[in-house]
């Protein structure tokens, strides 16, 4: 922990020339009393592609949306996020994508955990220009409370100026459910595993994206985040 | 704005001509009370609609099924707050948008639950089909929950008809534009799946398929 409040203000900027490839993941565990406000920013040209996976934990106040730009024809962007909100956090992520060529493709999968009174928000923005001919773009977040005294909110922003496209946005927000609960007990595991097991699935369409050390490392901070998590 | 009190019981509200008669509206929902509103929309005229639904009374349930069909130079705006206060509380919003020509729809959307609205139920869900390359859309589905005994959820899509489903009818020998038509209509007319009362369903029905037949023959003669 810091002295006194502090603040973090990184600036990534990623270039995909054509037909190259970039991923760029990262992992941040801060303090509890530092502002995490970070941009991020990429853009595609032809046939590229850039994907950002990005696991927000820790610190008292992050603001996080990871931008793609896809500037010409076929470029492709991907978003893959985590977000966890503790006591006193706000987790305040999310993605922004704008289409500017045909046949441009995004993929955005945000996915939230709150506990313990925290909150966390998906703040987003898919734009589409006029002559963005044949863009496919899918957003999806999915939100998870752990208890009834946190928040999760959700604020996309979907702008389509161009007809010939297939956007989808979704989002969900749940609990763990009493059933999936019910039934890892009666296989035999007690609740405080049960309901890490059920965390992990939730989290498991990011964690899979990761490399082996840093699976590893997800994994041990999401048990030391949910610690203490079941009153 | 407006405000009505809805004691419990049932309400339809039907407001099938925004261009004449936009409403402000604010809904408040007592204990076990029931609302649905329908909104249509088709035409030149630029519009903001604004509706509120607030289910204060526990178990109280609002619906709100739109339909914008929007053309010309058009700009029109529906803005819709879903809030929950009460318990058991249930919403949703059901939105189709035809855009054609220069025309804008936005459809600006919020579900807020509160601390104390546990076992809530709310959607939301927005399909547009934008008709022509000027068109334009725009979708803002918000949700803020503030506790975790709730399901709550939304979805947006913008796009084309369905080529495939075009070919189809084609194939089972309908014209190109006879195959549009209804596919337009079903995708409108979708919209108002969940409305129970027939009567209003039968004349919405026929107001849709009336304004796109209208659209779909301005166009033919361009």
């Amino acid at each position: 922990m810091y002295r006194t409040n502090s603040l973090h203000c990184a600036v990534v900027e990623l270039v995909a020339l054509p037909d190259s490839r970039v991923r760029y993941t990262t992992i941040q565990n801060w303090s509890n009393n530092v502002y995490n406000l970070v941009t991020k920013r990429a853009v595609a040209y032809k046939n590229a592609s850039v994907e950002w996976i990005d696991g927000n934990f820790g610190s008292k106040v992050t603001m996080k949306y990871p931008c793609i730009i896809l500037k010409e024809t076929g470029a492709r962007g991907q978003v893959i996020s985590i977000a966890v909100a503790g006591k006193g956090q706000h987790q305040d992520a999310g993605a922004k994508i704008i289409h500017l060529a045909p046949n441009t493709t995004s993929n955005v999968v945000a996915k939230s955990i709150s506990q313990k009174g925290g909150r966390s928000s998906y703040r987003g923005l898919l734009k589409i220009i006029p002559g963005a001919v044949g863009a496919k773009a899918r957003v999806q977040c999915e939100a998870l409370l752990l208890d009834e005294q946190s928040r999760s909110d959700t604020y996309p922003t979907v702008d389509v100026r161009e007809s010939q496209v297939d956007v989808g946005h979704e989002a969900s927000v749940s609990k763990i459910s009493e059933e999936q609960l019910f039934y890892l007990q009666s296989r035999g595991l007690d609740e405080v595993k049960a309901r890490a097991l059920i965390v992990n699935g939730f989290i498991d369409a990011f964690v899979k994206e990761l490399p082996m050390e840093y699976a590893v490392e997800i994994n041990r901070l999401i048990a030391l985040e949910m610690e203490g998590s079941i009153g | 704005m407006n405000t009505v009190h809805i004691p419990s019981g049932m309400q339809v509200l039907v407001f099938d001509d925004l261009s004449h008669q936009s409403p402000e509206l604010t809904l408040r929902l007592d204990v076990g009370a029931h609302a649905v509103v329908i909104l249509l929309h088709v035409g030149e005229a630029s519009v903001i609609t604004n509706i509120n639904l607030v289910m204060e009374g526990d178990y109280s349930q609002a619906q709100l099924y739109a339909v914008y069909v929007t053309h010309g130079k058009g700009n029109a705006q529906l803005m819709v707050n879903q809030h929950h206060l009460g318990r058991s509380t249930k919403s949703s919003v059901v939105m189709r948008v035809l855009s054609a020509d220069n025309s804008h729809c936005m459809y600006k959307g919020m579900i807020r639950i509160d601390e104390h609205a546990r076992g809530s139920n709310a959607h939301q869900e927005h399909k547009a089909l934008l008709l022509s390359p000027q068109a334009r859309a725009v979708a803002e589905p918000m949700l803020e929950v503030l506790t975790n005994d709730v399901q709550c959820g939304h979805g947006s899509a913008v796009g084309i008809l369905d080529q495939e489903q075009l070919f189809y009818m084609q194939a089972r020998g309908l014209t190109l534009e006879h195959a549009r038509k209804l596919l337009l209509e079903y995708f409108c007319v979708q919209a108002f799946d969940g409305i129970s009362d027939p009567a209003i369903k039968k004349q919405m029905y026929a107001k849709i398929s009336e304004h796109i037949h209208n659209l779909l023959s301005e166009k033919s003669k361009v």
